[in-house]
Order: C-alpha cells, then sequence, then structure tokens
C-alpha cells in the first residue's frame, strides 16, 4: 500500500503522468487497483494535484456494497480537497482532487486502509445473499 | 423473535454482542492497553480495533451458534472517537449489505441506559452516566432521555485517567480507575477543590490542582500516592460531586430510582451512592459487568430501537457527534 504512496508523492508538480498496477491486499484477495497519478499546473501560482483510482470487484453487487460502505463519511477537513467515487459495472473508481501533496497523502492513504478492511469483510462473511 | 446484532468501538474497546429478546447470547470483546503514563490515540486505537474487529465479529457468531440469516438488524455505536468509530462502521455497513439486513445507527449513552435498564429492571431511573469521555445526569421525560446535568469541561473518567498518568506507576490493565481504586487506601485526607455549578460539575481545575500538588506533596513526603487515590476518588471529591448532582436531579423529577452507568461506575461510587438513596428511600441498581463498554449493549438499544420502527439508511449512516437529548425515544411511553 505504501508503495503506491511514495509513487504519488515522488512524482510533485510535474506534467508526468503513468499507471501503476498491483495486486491488492494478500494473495487470496482478488482486487487489483490501478492508480493513476497527474500532477499538473494549473494558472501560473496555482498547483492543483489529482489521483485516480481504479478498484476492480468480481461482481458489480459487491464493487456496489464497498461504495455503499465507503461513501457515507464525510472527509475530515474542510476545502483543499475532493473526492469523488463512481461506480462502472464492476469497478469502483475514485478520483482525488487536492490543492496540498500532504492533504491528498492523508485522504487516500487512508482510503486504502478502509478499502481493505471492507475487501477483507466481504471475503470472511460474504458473498451477498441474492436479494 | 427479534435478533440484533451491536457493534461497539466508539473508545478504547471493540466489542460485539448479540441480542435476542432480552438474553445476551455472545459479547466477546477486546481492549487496548496503552502503557503506564500514556493515554490512547484515535490513530493508534483504530488501528487496534481494524486488527481485531473481524475475529471478535467471528467470535460473537460462533459463541451465539447463529448464522447470519438469523439476525434482523445489524446496530453499531455512535458518537466517541472519529478513527476508531469509522473502522467500526465500516464493517457494519458492509455486513449489513452482505447479509440483506437493516442497519441502525445507535446513540452510545443510550446503549449504556438500555442494557442497565434490561439487566437492573429499572423501571424509570436517574441515570448517572459516568465514563472516560463522557459525565451527565440524566432522566426519562416525554420521549427524551434528558440531560439534567453534565460536566462543564472533561470527563469524570479522563480525570481519573491523567491522574494515573501524573502518578506513572499505575497501570492501565484494565483500566486506570480500577487501579486508581484498588491504590485508594492511603488515610491521609488532601485537600482538593469541590467544583460544582449549579447541575453541571467540572473536573479540568482539580485535574491541574492534583497534578501540581501531586509532584510537590510527593517529593517531600507529605502524603503518598495512596492518599492521593483516596482523597481524589473518596471522601468529598470526585464521587460526591456526582452523588450531589445526582441527587438534586432525582428531587427535581421526584425520582426513587438511580442506575449508574459507564466505565467508572465502580464499587466505591456505587457504595457513596447507596448511601445517598438510603437517607432518600430511593434505591440504586448498578451493573458491573456491563457496565464497561460493549457489544451487547448496543444490541440491545438497537433491539429496542429497531421494534419501534427505527433504521438507518446507508447514506445517512456516516459517523458524526450528537448528544444523548437529541434522540428521539420512540420505544417508551
Amino acid at each position: 500500500m505504501h508503495h503506491f504512496i511514495s509513487f504519488f508523492s515522488s512524482s510533485g508538480d510535474g506534467g508526468d503522468s503513468s499507471p501503476a498496477t498491483q495486486t491488492y491486499g494478500q494473495s487470496q484477495c482478488p482486487v487489483i487497483l490501478i492508480l493513476h497519478v497527474y500532477g499538473s499546473r494549473v494558472k501560473c501560482l496555482h498547483s492543483v494535484k489529482i489521483v485516480f483510482l481504479e478498484v476492480p470487484f468480481p461482481t458489480s453487487r459487491e464493487a456496489e456494497i464497498a461504495l455503499r460502505s465507503l461513501s457515507p463519511d464525510r472527509e475530515p477537513r474542510k476545502g483543499g480537497i475532493t473526492k469523488e467515487l463512481v461506480l462502472s459495472e464492476n469497478i469502483l473508481s475514485v478520483r482525488w482532487s487536492a490543492d496540498e501533496a500532504r492533504i491528498l497523502r492523508v485522504s487516500v492513504n487512508s482510503f486504502l486502509d478502509h478499502l481493505s478492511l471492507v475487501v477483507e469483510t466481504m471475503e470472511m462473511f460474504g458473498p451477498p445473499v441474492s436479494l | 423473535m427479534t435478533v440484533v446484532i451491536g457493534f461497539e468501538g466508539s473508545a478504547n474497546k471493540i466489542g460485539v454482542g448479540i441480542i435476542r429478546d432480552g438474553e445476551v447470547l455472545s459479547n466477546p470483546r477486546r481492549t487496548y492497553i496503552t502503557p503506564p503514563g500514556q493515554g490512547f490515540l484515535p490513530s493508534d486505537t483504530a488501528r487496534h480495533h481494524r486488527a481485531v474487529v473481524l475475529t471478535v465479529l467471528k467470535e460473537a457468531l460462533d459463541q451465539a451458534g447463529l448464522q447470519p440469516a438469523d439476525i434482523d438488524c445489524v446496530a453499531y455505536t455512535k458518537p466517541g472517537m472519529g478513527a476508531p468509530l469509522v473502522t467500526v462502521a465500516l464493517v457494519a455497513r458492509t455486513v449489513a449489505q452482505l447479509w440483506g439486513k437493516p442497519l441502525l445507527g445507535v446513540n452510545h449513552c443510550i446503549g449504556h441506559i438500555e442494557m442497565g435498564r434490561l439487566i437492573t429492571r429499572a423501571n424509570n431511573p436517574t441515570v448517572l452516566y459516568v465514563s472516560g469521555g463522557n459525565t451527565q445526569v440524566i432522566a426519562y421525560s416525554e420521549r427524551r432521555y434528558r440531560i439534567f446535568g453534565e460536566t462543564i469541561d472533561i470527563a469524570v473518567g479522563n480525570c481519573l485517567d491523567r491522574f494515573a498518568r501524573v502518578l506513572k506507576q499505575i497501570s492501565n490493565d484494565p483500566s486506570p480507575g480500577y487501579n486508581i481504586e484498588q491504590m485508594a487506601k492511603g488515610s491521609q485526607y488532601v485537600e482538593l477543590p469541590y467544583t460544582v455549578k449549579g447541575m453541571d460539575v467540572s473536573f479540568s481545575g482539580i485535574l491541574s490542582y492534583i497534578e501540581e500538588a501531586a509532584h510537590r506533596l510527593l517529593t517531600s513526603d507529605q502524603c503518598t500516592a495512596e492518599d492521593l487515590c483516596f482523597s481524589l476518588q473518596w471522601q468529598e471529591t470526585l464521587f460526591s460531586m456526582l452523588v450531589e448532582i445526582t441527587e438534586r436531579a432525582m428531587a427535581h423529577c421526584g425520582s426513587q430510582e438511580v442506575l449508574i452507568v459507564g466505565g467508572v461506575g465502580n464499587l466505591r461510587l456505587q457504595e457513596m451512592m447507596a448511601v445517598m438513596c438510603e437517607e432518600r428511600g430511593a434505591k440504586l441498581f448498578a451493573t458491573d459487568e456491563f457496565c464497561i463498554d460493549n457489544g451487547a449493549m448496543i444490541a440491545q438499544a438497537g433491539w429496542e430501537m429497531f421494534r419501534s420502527g427505527q433504521v438507518t439508511e446507508l447514506e445517512d449512516s456516516w459517523v458524526t457527534q450528537y448528544r444523548t437529548d437529541e434522540v428521539e425515544v420512540t420505544w417508551r411511553p
């Protein structure tokens, strides 16, 4: 997990953007994360940092459960960061944009912690019952 | 039959309990214990809960001998420390969806009150809720648990915990308050400020005073650590203040019952409260085992709420801070 974060931090304000892929969590876990990092200059004084994360789940139902478990809690900080969760079939996508790398790192880190707990809960107490 | 599973994790305990119509089927728990002289910080506590929550949940189901399909509602606690609460709420939300069951956010204090009422069978008591994060005198009236008096700064348990850190030799296992009670065998009374303000109490000034006095008196051998524990907990100080405001609330409500809930409800506090109750011809109720935060108390309050038709939609299940008297009590006449 920290692999991603250090990867992100080193990208700095430059215009580079590159994806990273890694099997998530324990070996039995089916989830793959795809993380894109963009650092781009907007106007001359203001830099905005963006992180894009894609989390594929085994089924769209599980992706939806993760979305609904992860979305109720608001960002603890007022302003300076936005986080958007979007569902597309079995893929949960998250897009952050923040003014400061520090704030972004905290939010991404805590999201990954929460995600891993939700995934582990699904592994131990799933699969979901049919509705 | 209604079966409710309750998740508790608002402070340093993580517990999952299952209640079936007033019967505790299981109630496993873990406590995050810090070294002497240290309190528990939100992020470390969340990490502790994160590491054990799924094991505790598994234990709760196994000990109760139930399958997820047997459960009717998933209850989880709030308010409390943000990071540990989110850990617990995430698991509650996820299993509620996996199992196709309704979710229910339960006020932590109301969990204590309903568990106390279940265990002691107290009918309509004046409640003294004393813990590491809360100090409130509560009585039920017109569909609310109304707060008649409370601390205007820190909680009584927080005062005791931080006093334990001053002495440094006091262990946090099982809790600083318990070990202060064991140590309170002194005989010399050190005079401390007594700060009842109307129906409210204040503990921060007492803490500052004893922090300063402890250093001065202990280094000059004018008193022992046992004397300080004795003075703080026993004679005329923290617990007397609590008994005083409880008695005043009883007089106001015409109540003849007292229920002590929360982790500070130790034997000495019960003893002092019993003296006051005897003088008034009132009855004291207290629970020892269920005083400390546990999952079953969240399940029990959840059971009452669920039976009266309350549920929490997932979108509204964010972890938040709200007071005891903000909850509409739909399950009592």
